[in-house]
């Protein structure tokens, strides 16, 4: 087990093929592409009606997107249409993306699996598939994105397939208000952020991540790289839900339906921050490329301060907001915004070229896949409270733990492992993403992001007291999992124990073998 | 098969049986009160071995012949061992934890509902317990310390009093947030030593922000806060009568017994040696809190109409001699803290059970209801005697011992107006004397207030088996308290070396 991880992400490991051609390098993306019109035209063939297989088919067409992810060679030279010189182009599937799509894509498959489980009414059942496999292409462009157009259309993709999804049960009135939040708000932060980067582009004369970095390093800073640095993380901070853009958030996680929550929760900020680390922070990735955060007049350290304020606030208002929220679907979301202010609080520390930056991004690839497992779960007993209570609302789990124990002790496991208490995973995950920041001295945001984990347990603990503790009988409408979502909920909560203790090591050294790989920008 | 581990997780293979027998409440009980005492022999045990060895060895802790250590995670650079040992001072503390252990499950026959859970989050208690004192590696030191937390919760939340979901939600969230701000030190401090091994930290102590006073100082106050409010120290005590007050009497007493050693522990294992230079600058602070906690517990206490929340608040007064002692930094005071806590436990402990065995019978615990058991009841007095006197600092029981072991170390350190500190915190012991007092009279003496004669009878033999032995023990360390001092004082001697150089 140990031996093998590191192993595939080290560059042209042993299991892959040699020395593809350019396509196959891109393989899962071409594949997912490819799989949205298999579904299309499947449909198409099918004329109307409703067909269970279409879950199959999708779950099987993840399920070859991660073996191609996993078997494709990661490497640092890049594929597509880009003029650049030496080989550089629009996509660079390198090993830190590959580690990001295998995020992806499983999050992809659960999200699968949980629409067919929750029995909402999806009309048209198939195109939201083909959305789907639209997202996660999009997805996986963008994490291996290292040109401009290309990383904007990356951009554009996650974000309308996102805006879809969300909206996409037009019967139900919450999700429809979801989705034309969503696209309002979603809309303007994109021009923004087109806006800072064709500013870049003026500034700078190339459209190439690597060319920009050059042209950045010899240049002065000017107001208007001091804009389009603000401008492109309005940009970021807006998908990625963090301080000050994350008021659309709670709304359209509480709206959409409860399996494409999750799949936006991870994977759409999973997808965000991958491009992030390129482009706010390509310096921890690579010890000589100069760095966006050296835009601005004095350097790094304004870029920081406003990282750390920014992440400082995400992490309170997602954690302090969460406390009063009574229906677990929006709650589920403060907890996302606050997850991601832990993020961004690793991101923000980071020393570029320094060791430390190494372990920072590692820490946050590791963190991400506890996260995956957290939420797949959390949002998972959602789709089940919503499918057989028709509600999200707390109450509904009243005295919940006597009658279905082993539900209720694996949804408690997960809570306190969102919570970040050991032994649980989601401890290791935090433990690792605040060793960098105290390891740089930031001992005060430090101590706001572990008072924050205080905090945060309060309303994490709530569910549980209900479940356990609550004195009164139980509500008319509970949810009544049976035994393939007992499977699904100890299936996705046991490695929460399982790598609080042992074998995580594997995962991280998997991360920290990736982002050493890791391509320059 | 390694005591400690063994010891440490005995309970788990407890809590796991549980699981799959004790579907019958009996079975239940017996497999609980079974395992209990099985963890008593191996602290016996252990106790046993670690005297046995020439006088002064293991002194220091990780020297023991006990000790552990076997490679558990490596991902990079980031090394975590599985180690544990013990010294004079976490031998000890395993020791009381292995006394009250058999005697908290047997508290624990009376409840009905749901044996079986209340026996399997016992025991995983207990195993958390254990693995506090023995752990020698910070990362399973925190692991174990935050094992702690999710039993007591449901323990609190579920079988507790009225105001239960409340006790135990504001219990794990005062702790929770102080294990917070211990973990952020351990991290500073695992990111300028690259360890974790606590012995080795402390060989390599000064060189934790070498040249940075204020920084050290930053991280001794969040390990010290992190542990005080598990003591718990006066300003950080509110949680404490709460979840005393709710929690079932098997849970008060671990909780008083046990769990609040953790922070005296903590504090002496980690916080005081790793920042000596902090704890001479803390000074005044340190006595402060003590002085005002020893008083203003004493005051609250007196103040109390509820027998149990009395008892609670003592424990406020009680575990601020434990600080004092700690911080006078002298042999004596050190060896009055160990002790102090070890006769706390005790006589807490005993405490409530004797509060609960009176709550089993009349279900209400206002002392103004009581009144003329001493006549009612002469076996149940004399027993609750011999905790209340004890607890009071009667001569020939362990807490004049301790205080006054207490008191003669801290009038004796060199830091700055320690005599001052002393004299005052002495007040203390006379406010304790007149609540224990006070609450005698109103329940033990006097005529009875309310027709109960027909329901109140003599504590039974399991409650006698319960009571007895800590009422013993209690006499022993008071009568020849150098079968314990004996043990720790190597371990307190190495501690106190620590600071001879800071304390001028």
């Amino acid at each position: 087990m140990t031996p093998l991880l590191p192993l595939l992400a080290q560059e042209a490991g042993k299991l892959s093929w040699d020395r593809m051609p350019s396509p196959g390098r891109i393989a899962p993306e071409l594949f997912l592409c490819l799989w949205a019109v298999v579904i299309l035209v499947v449909d198409l063939v099918r004329g109307k009606g409703s067909w269970k297989h279409f879950t199959t088919l999708s779950l099987v067409g993840c399920a070859i997107a991660f073996a191609l992810a996993v078997f494709t060679a990661p490497g640092n030279d890049a594929v597509g249409y880009g003029v650049g010189s030496g080989g550089v182009g629009a996509l660079t599937p390198d090993a830190i993306s590959r580690f990001f799509k295998l995020i992806f894509l499983a999050t992809g498959f659960l999200t699968v699996l949980f629409m067919r489980r929750s029995a909402d009414a999806y009309a048209r059942e198939p195109e939201l598939h083909v959305i789907l496999f639209g997202a996660l292409a999009g997805a996986c462009y963008l994490a291996g994105a290292s040109e401009l157009i290309g990383f904007y259309l990356a951009f554009e993709m996650v974000s309308y397939t996102g805006f879809l999804l969300a909206g996409y049960r037009v019967d139900d009135p919450k999700s429809a208000e979801a989705g034309g939040k969503f696209v309002m708000f979603g809309a303007v932060s994109s021009a923004v952020m087109l806006f800072g980067l064709s500013l870049v582009y003026g500034a700078t004369g190339s459209m190439q991540f690597a060319d920009i970095a050059k042209a950045l390093a010899s240049q002065d800073a000017s107001p208007a790289l001091l804009v389009a640095s603000v401008f492109v993380f309005a940009g970021f901070a807006f998908k990625a839900a963090a301080f000050p853009m994350q008021f659309w958030c709670p709304d359209v996680y509480e709206g959409a339906p409860a399996p494409v929550a999750m799949f936006l929760a991870v994977a759409s900020k999973a997808a965000v921050f991958s491009a992030a680390i390129r482009v706010l922070m390509l310096g921890p990735v690579t010890d000589t490329a100069p760095t966006l955060t050296q835009l601005l007049p004095h350097g790094a350290t304004v870029t920081q301060t406003i990282l750390i304020f920014a992440s400082a606030a995400t992490m309170c208002w997602g954690n302090f907001a969460a406390l009063r929220q009574t229906n677990l679907q929006r709650m589920l979301a403060y907890s996302s915004i606050a997850h991601a202010g832990y993020l961004l609080m690793t991101a923000a520390v980071v020393v570029p070229g320094a060791q430390s930056g190494r372990d920072a991004v590692s820490a946050m690839l590791f963190s991400f896949v506890i996260y995956l497992v957290m939420s797949a779960a959390a949002f998972y007993v959602v789709t089940v409270m919503r499918r057989d209570a028709g509600t999200a609302e707390v109450g509904a789990l009243r005295g919940f733990a006597a009658k279905h124990p082993l539900f209720a002790a694996c949804f408690a496991l997960v809570l306190f492992s969102l919570t970040g208490l050991p032994p649980t995973a989601g401890f290791i995950a935090k433990l690792q993403l605040f060793q960098p920041v105290v390891g740089e001295g930031h001992f005060v945001l430090a101590a706001i992001g572990l008072l924050n984990g205080a905090v945060s347990l309060y309303f994490y603990a709530k569910p549980i007291g209900l479940m356990y503790l609550a004195s009164e009988g139980p509500p008319e409408r509970t949810p009544a999992p049976n035994g393939t979502d007992r499977t699904i909920l100890a299936v996705l909560s046991a490695p929460l124990l399982v790598l609080g203790l042992l074998w995580w090591d594997s995962i991280l050294e998997f991360a920290q073998t990736a982002v050493a790989a890791g391509r320059n920008p | 098969m390694n005591l400690l581990v063994l010891i440490t997780f005995l309970p788990l293979v407890g809590a796991a049986l549980l699981l799959f027998a004790g579907r019958q409440a009996q079975t239940a009980r017996w497999i609980g009160l079974g395992f209990s005492a099985a963890t008593t022999v191996l602290a016996f045990m252990a106790w046993n071995q670690f005297a046995a060895g020439p006088q002064g060895h293991g002194a220091v802790f990780g020297s023991s012949p006990l000790a552990i250590s076997v490679p558990w995670i490596e991902a990079g650079k980031f090394k975590v061992n599985f180690a544990m040992d013990v010294d004079g001072i976490s031998v000890f503390m395993v020791l009381l934890t292995g006394i009250l252990a058999p005697i908290a499950a047997a508290a624990g026959f009376g409840i009905e509902r749901n044996p079986r859970g209340f026996y399997a989050l016992y025991l995983l208690l207990l195993s958390g317990m254990y693995g506090t004192f023995v752990a020698e590696d910070l990362f399973l030191f925190y692991v174990f310390w935050e094992v702690m937390l999710l039993p007591m919760y449901f323990l609190i939340g579920i079988w507790g009093g009225p105001k239960r979901e409340f006790a135990a939600i504001k219990f794990f969230l005062y702790t929770l947030a102080g294990s917070v701000l211990m973990l952020g030190a351990f991290l500073a401090i695992y990111f300028k030593l690259g360890t974790f091994d606590i012995s080795e930290i402390l060989v390599r102590q000064a060189d934790i922000y070498k040249g940075e006073p204020a920084t050290r100082l930053t991280l001794f106050a969040a390990l010290f806060i992190g542990f005080a409010i598990k003591v718990p120290l006066f300003p950080f005590h509110t949680w404490l009568p709460l979840a005393h007050v709710e929690a079932p009497t098997p849970i008060s007493v671990i909780l008083a017994g046990v769990l609040l050693k953790m922070g005296g522990y903590g504090l002496m294992r980690m916080a005081y040696p790793w920042f000596p230079d902090a704890v001479v600058t803390a000074w005044p602070w340190l006595a402060t809190l003590a002085v005002v906690s020893i008083i203003y517990g004493a005051f609250v206490a007196m103040a109390q109409t509820d027998w149990k929340k009395l008892v609670a608040y003592s424990s406020v007064s009680h575990m601020g001699y434990v600080i004092l002692g700690l911080s006078a930094l002298t042999n004596e005071g050190v060896t009055g803290a160990v002790l102090q806590m070890f006769s706390h436990g005790l006589l807490s402990g005993m405490m409530f059970l004797l509060v609960g065995v009176m709550y089993d019978q009349v279900h209400h615990r206002e002392m103004a209801r009581f009144g003329g058991l001493a006549s009612k009841l002469p076996k149940y007095t004399f027993i609750a005697m011999v905790g209340f006197f004890g607890s009071l600092g009667l001569p020939g029981l362990s807490g004049f011992v301790s205080e006054m072991m207490v008191f003669f170390g801290a009038f004796g350190s060199k830091l700055p107006d320690a005599k001052l500190y002393t004299i005052i915190g002495t007040i203390g012991v006379v406010m304790g004397a007149v609540y224990i007092l006070v609450m005698i009279q109103k329940i033990f003496l006097g005529k009875p207030k309310e027709k109960h004669e027909h329901e109140l009878h003599e504590p039974s033999v399991r409650e006698w088996l319960m009571l007895a032995p800590l009422g013993v023990l209690s006499l022993v360390i008071g009568v020849w308290p150098r079968v314990a001092v004996d043990i720790i004082d190597p371990s307190v001697r190495a501690f106190t070396a620590l600071f001879a150089s800071h304390v001028k």
